[in-house]
């Protein structure tokens, strides 16, 4: 328990016996544009445009900018303007949303220097320039599970039930090129039997088909979970000694540079305390077929911007200092932005992905 | 009216003119007439029985530097005429050389004037209390003034070989007002070249009315124009526009690294310790350099060495005991100073009341103490040659603890942590007179300062009442610097118009600016960590040279010269730093100055928020960064009204290069690499700086008026764009005013007023990019807002203002002091943040503001 964070704060606050009163500043700056876009090689990609509020601006309307003219030079050449449009999709949460931006036709490829120009008659300009990352291979990937049980029992309600919970230690091999200073983020899904892979979720994957009672079913869980941030110790570089000290911890960040490895061909080590995969069927099944397991790796080579806005957000939320800020003991910590007018990011990645398929792991044991 | 008689009756002995004038008076109805300057330190010793006037000044004013004249109802004093000496092609120089010291203590008294009557030819004491004078064959009358003491005369006494006289002057019961000598400070101002130079005695630092009533030498400074004090309450001291690090503390001649108590709530010089402070922010002295912009040298009590003398002192937060005195009388003294807070103590009734009333399972406990302690053991060998040796011990600490599920049968949980920083000095020097006009002092000193924070977290898994597994996970965090020090320094007076300081000095540094060490113990499975930070070690040398040299009576020149050399990774930096400083006074009451000073700095302390916290790294420069240095040209004059008031301008501009500060997103780089955080840039500062003053008397006190531009420009800060510093006070106004009304009671006040800081501080927000919601294994989101950049410093907060009050009622045995901090009760604003209304559930900008009245009382003990 981080209790240091806590007891300081309170020492400090204690110490000060201060108070804290409302007051209206002058406000000297006006609302500018806000550019904010990701950028995945080899697809179109959507900008989305808003002007800037005031914090206490509770009734603001909608800030989408709708009516600039957005340009697009890719390697210092023209290449169109965006046009608006409204979409509707899921979000994270299977929520329907609508998506509004200026979407590109051109698919940037990696390495293309990509600059965006926008200019609105009322919030002024506003550019941004972003580098598409090249993508590095996963060259291999070991992998042990140290710890395993077998899920074999029958319940009238979820059927036979085959599986394995277990914890598992992967190390994802790549090499750093040396040339620049590259970031990286590492994602993971399961990708279940019967399912594809939808990039939606790579935590905790479960997905229960149930049919009606009468039909055979087949149902499918599998997830990875207890992800120790601390087992390689490149997800917490950018975490300083001070910070370390005072319980802060990377905790849900799985991004880092190549400043220690730079050039090196290095083991990433990914550590899960629980996985767990299974089958529910309402026959009992020895079909070696059907225990199909999957995890794609993902390394997703990303742009200097989005690493920056990453550890802007673990420094406002996550850490100390952030919260010696909320106490007005620091100044105000301000994000992170490559965009001209100081609102907005755009960022860029390269991803490749690497299959790792463990169904002779889950079947040794299952199958009778 | 009565006729008045012309014989007179008198029995005086060695008392001061003036009571006998007095008798003479109401006998004869004449009045005497002179100037204040005449009698200053004249005791005279007459007898008579109805015998004439005349006859009776006659005998009055023999062998004495003053005669008479009887015009009308008046008595009209003069100077007697000096005897000339024939001049020859070869008169012969004799040195005449000593200390001076306080009659009893054998205290050194810094800053006193001698001054011999016949040439007019004058020198101060130093540091140390020695004086030199080289004067012509023949006969010398020395005048030895320093204010608070009764002027000593020596009378005359043949010069015809060098002669050590040591002098004590006996401390005054007479108010300053009638015995009319001039000031430290505004012989300073008036004679001395130099610029932005101030002294501060221990019973002027004491009269600063503070918070909790504890006497603070930098809470006085920061009461000085051109130096503000930071943030509320807190012992900051930015002066003309610098960072709070580049002022070099020095404690007898050792610099300190770490000089806060409690956040920086206090300064880490005991005042009972201390005997008188040094403090210069424009032209600075050749021998100070490595900060940029002031130098505060401390010098701390000998001891007495014919009695034992101490205090103890109780506070509401801290107590103090202070004790010195003879081991051989006359030969070898001691001081020994303690200081303790009682916060910790004050907080364990708190912490068990609040134990008490809760669940058995949640116990928490916080304890905050800092003490520090000063030692010195001063011996003289014979009249030439003496030595010391000193410790100095600072030290802060801060330590938390709670418990959790004690009650629960299957899980306990104990974490404690604590921080601890603070400074350790040890040090031994040898002084000596090599001949009548050199004296020297070499000092040997090591100095450690250290950091460091550790968390220990254990837990226990138990089953029917046996602990069945354990888990225990300890971080600490290191910060340390260890420096040896070897100095000598030598003040030359070669001849009366030159008095030069020269000197050298090493110090071998070795940094450790951030170690992290962690261990995790699992039931039987132990590992642990330890970083590979990097240990610096670091040489730097230095040398100086300086003349002060009185050109004539209207002109006074101050000419220096340091060179430092700093070598660090392979890499040596080094620095030519040119010292100069003029006086020239077209008329006695009046002097205008210009300086120009160049420094060096090497080290520096990264800071990590408004206050001061033991995070706050010190630093070498490492290959990558070049020394900070800065140039700084002034101007000045200054005007004495009546020998009573000090009227002072001095204006300033400063250029700083190299200035380190965390870029703007200093937060993207890995801890290990530290420096890879840091970039530079430059900044300038000028303003100036009025003052008048008022420092003898029973009312005594100043006016003071800064005007203030300081600004920074860093290419990876800011977009580049130059910004203004955070302390770029525009305008501040101190008014200090003590009035000793009777033997009894003192009364001090304190008004600063001052343009708010500068704070970076977003109004505007921004939509998130939400990237999050990109197919990301991340645990958390986003929904807010984003905060804007909208510049560095981009607003001033309020208009500061604050008066603070103290009362001191002394009585046989020592004082009560009663105090009122920020008396009428103006919570100042020292930060804005974005905030929330919890009742209306909307966003608000707030500010915070701190520290409301608060009353202290202390009393001190005198034996």
């Amino acid at each position: 328990m981080d209790i240091l964070k806590y007891i300081y704060a309170a020492a400090m606050m204690l110490l000060l016996t201060g108070c804290y009163t409302e007051f209206e500043p002058e406000i000297k700056d006006k609302p500018v544009l806000c550019m904010n876009s990701l950028i995945d090689a080899g697809e179109p990609f959507c900008v989305s445009l808003t002007h800037t509020f005031l914090y206490t601006d509770t009734n603001r309307a909608d800030v989408t900018v709708k009516d600039a003219v957005v340009k697009l030079y890719v390697n210092g050449s023209y290449k169109e303007d965006l046009q608006y449009r409204e979409e509707n999709s899921i979000n994270y949460y299977g929520e329907e949303v609508v998506n509004r931006g200026y979407y590109s036709t051109y698919e940037p490829k990696e390495e293309d220097v990509i600059r965006l120009e926008a200019s609105h008659s009322t919030y002024g300009d506003a550019t941004a320039e972003v580098t598409v990352p090249k993508h590095v291979d996963i060259e291999s990937i070991q992998w042990n599970a140290p710890e395993e049980e077998i899920i074999d029992f029958y319940t009238p309600i979820q059927g036979y039930v085959h599986g394995k919970v277990f914890s598992m230690n992967m190390f994802v091999n790549f090499t750093d090129p040396a040339a620049d200073t590259n970031y990286y983020k590492v994602k993971w899904d399961a990708i279940k039997p019967d399912s594809f892979y939808d990039d939606a979720d790579n935590e905790d994957s479960d997905d229960e088909n149930s049919d009606s009672d009468d039909e055979p079913f087949i149902n499918t869980i599998f997830w990875l979970s207890g992800f120790d941030n601390e087992v390689d110790p490149i997800f917490s570089e950018f975490i300083d000694a001070f910070e370390n000290i005072m319980g802060s911890d990377s905790f849900g960040y799985t991004l880092f540079s190549d400043r220690t490895i730079s050039g090196q061909r290095y083991p990433l080590h990914l550590s899960f305390s629980n996985v767990r995969y299974s089958r529910s069927c309402n026959e009992d099944f020895n079909n070696p077929d059907i225990y199909d397991a999957k995890i794609v790796i993902t390394l997703q080579s990303i742009s200097e911007s989005f690493y920056k806005w990453y550890l802007y957000c673990w420094t406002k939320d996550d850490s100390f200092m952030g919260s010696l800020s909320d106490i007005g003991l620091t100044d105000n910590y301000t994000a992170y932005s490559n965009v001209s007018t100081h609102a907005g990011v755009v960022a860029a990645t390269a991803s490749y992905d690497y299959i790792l398929d463990i169904s002779d792991f889950i079947r040794d044991g299952i199958i009778k | 009216m009565a006729v008045q008689a012309q014989n007179v009756t008198v029995n005086i002995k060695n008392q001061r003119a003036e009571s006998a004038f007095a008798t003479i008076m109401q006998q004869t109805g004449k009045n005497f007439v002179y100037s204040a300057d005449l009698l200053k330190g004249l005791k005279v010793s007459v007898t008579a029985n109805n015998e004439p006037l005349k006859s009776v000044l006659n005998r009055m004013f023999a062998n004495t530097p003053v005669t008479y004249k009887i015009k009308g109802k008046n008595v009209v004093l003069m100077a007697r005429p000096v005897e000339k000496v024939a001049e020859t092609k070869t008169i012969k120089s004799y040195s005449i050389s000593g200390f001076v010291r306080e009659e009893g203590t054998q205290e050194a008294i810094v800053g006193a004037v001698v001054k011999d009557k016949y040439t007019g030819y004058s020198t101060f004491t130093n540091a140390n209390g020695f004086y030199s004078l080289t004067l012509p064959q023949g006969k010398a009358f020395l005048e030895v003034e320093f204010s608070g003491y009764d002027p000593y005369i020596t009378g005359d006494f043949p010069l015809t070989a060098n002669k050590q006289i040591d002098i004590h002057l006996t401390e005054s019961k007479l108010l300053d007002e009638v015995v009319v000598i001039e000031s430290r400070n505004r012989r300073i101002a008036m004679q001395s070249a130099d610029m932005g130079a101030f002294n501060l005695s221990q019973d002027e630092i004491k009269k600063t009315p503070v918070i909790f009533g504890e006497p603070d030498v930098v809470k006085s400074l920061q009461l000085q124009p051109g130096v503000s004090a930071g943030i509320e309450g807190f012992a900051g001291m930015y002066v003309h526009g610098g960072n709070a690090d580049e002022n070099l503390y020095m404690l007898d001649n050792i610099p300190l690294y770490q000089v806060n108590h409690f956040a920086g709530l206090f300064s880490a010089f005991n005042v009972d310790a201390l005997r008188n402070v040094d403090f210069y922010k424009s032209s600075f002295p050749a021998k100070y350099d490595g900060r940029l912009s002031s130098f505060m040298d401390v010098h701390t009590k000998d001891g007495s060495l014919e009695s034992h003398h101490g205090s103890a002192k109780l506070g509401l937060t801290s107590g103090a005991f202070n004790i010195n005195g003879p081991i051989s009388k006359g030969r070898t003294s001691y001081s020994l100073a303690l200081r303790r807070s009682w916060y910790d103590i004050l907080t364990i009734p708190t912490f068990a009341i609040i134990n008490a009333t809760v669940a058995d399972d949640d116990k928490f406990s916080l304890g905050y103490a800092f003490m520090d302690i000063n030692a010195k053991i001063n011996h003289r060998f014979n009249d030439r040659s003496s030595g010391y040796v000193m410790f100095y011990y600072g030290d802060d600490y801060l330590r938390g603890s709670s418990e959790d599920g004690t009650t629960m049968e299957y899980w306990y949980e104990k974490d404690k942590t604590n921080l601890h920083w603070g400074n350790v000095v040890a040090s031994a020097g040898w002084k000596y007179i090599f001949s009548p006009k050199i004296y020297g002092e070499v000092t040997g000193a090591f100095s450690r300062y250290y950091s460091s924070m550790k968390t220990d977290m254990y837990e226990e898994i138990i089953s029917d009442n046996v602990v069945t597994n354990t888990a225990r996970d300890i971080k600490q965090i290191k910060n340390n610097i260890n420096d040896v020090i070897l100095r000598a320094d030598f003040d030359w007076r070669p001849t009366t118009a030159h008095r030069v300081n020269f000197g050298i000095g090493y110090t071998r540094h070795n940094f450790l600016p951030s170690k992290l060490y962690k261990s995790t113990q699992v039931d039987n499975y132990f590992s642990e960590y330890s970083d590979d930070a990097l240990t610096y070690n670091a040489n730097e040398a230095n040398a100086y040279i300086g003349d002060d040299w009185n050109i004539n009576a209207k002109l006074r020149a101050n000419i220096g010269l340091h060179y430092s050399m700093f070598e660090i990774d392979s890499k040596r930096n080094s620095g030519l730093s040119p010292r100069f400083s003029l006086r020239y006074a077209p008329i006695p009451t009046l002097a205008l100055k210009a300086g120009y000073s160049r420094a060096y700095q090497y080290v520096h302390q990264l800071f990590s928020s408004n206050i001061s916290l033991p995070t706050d790294q010190w630093v070498p420069i490492t290959k990558d960064f070049k020394p900070q240095n800065s140039d700084k040209v002034s101007l000045g004059a200054y005007y004495t009204l009546n020998n009573e008031y000090t009227f002072s301008v001095e204006g300033y501009y400063k250029w700083m290069r190299n200035l380190v500060d965390y870029r703007d997103e200093y937060y993207l780089y890995p801890g290990k690499v530290w420096d890879s955080r840091l970039t530079t840039g430059k900044g300038t500062s000028k303003g100036i700086d009025f003052k008048v003053s008022k420092e003898l008397g029973a009312f005594t006190g100043h006016l003071a008026y800064s005007l203030l531009w300081a600004d920074r420009t860093f290419a990876e800060k800011n977009g580049g764009v130059t910004y203004p510093a955070r302390f770029d006070n525009r305008h501040k106004i101190n008014v200090v005013l003590n009035y000793r009304i009777n033997d009894k009671w003192e009364i001090n006040a304190a008004w600063t007023g001052m343009s708010g800081n500068r704070f970076t501080f977003s109004t505007y927000s921004w939509s998130d990019p939400e990237f999050t919601f990109n197919g990301d294994n991340s645990y958390y989101y986003f929904t807010e807002d984003t905060n804007m950049y909208q510049g560095i410093n981009n607003y001033r907060l309020p208009f500061y203002h604050r008066l603070d009050l103290g009362f001191t009622r002394y009585n046989k045995h020592g004082y009560w002091n009663f105090s009122l901090y920020n008396a009428y009760c103006n919570m100042n604003t020292i930060a804005y943040r974005q905030g929330w209304n919890e009742k209306q559930g909307r966003p608000i900008y707030q500010k915070l503001h701190l520290l409301p009245i608060i009353p202290s009382v202390s009393y001190t003990w005198i034996f």
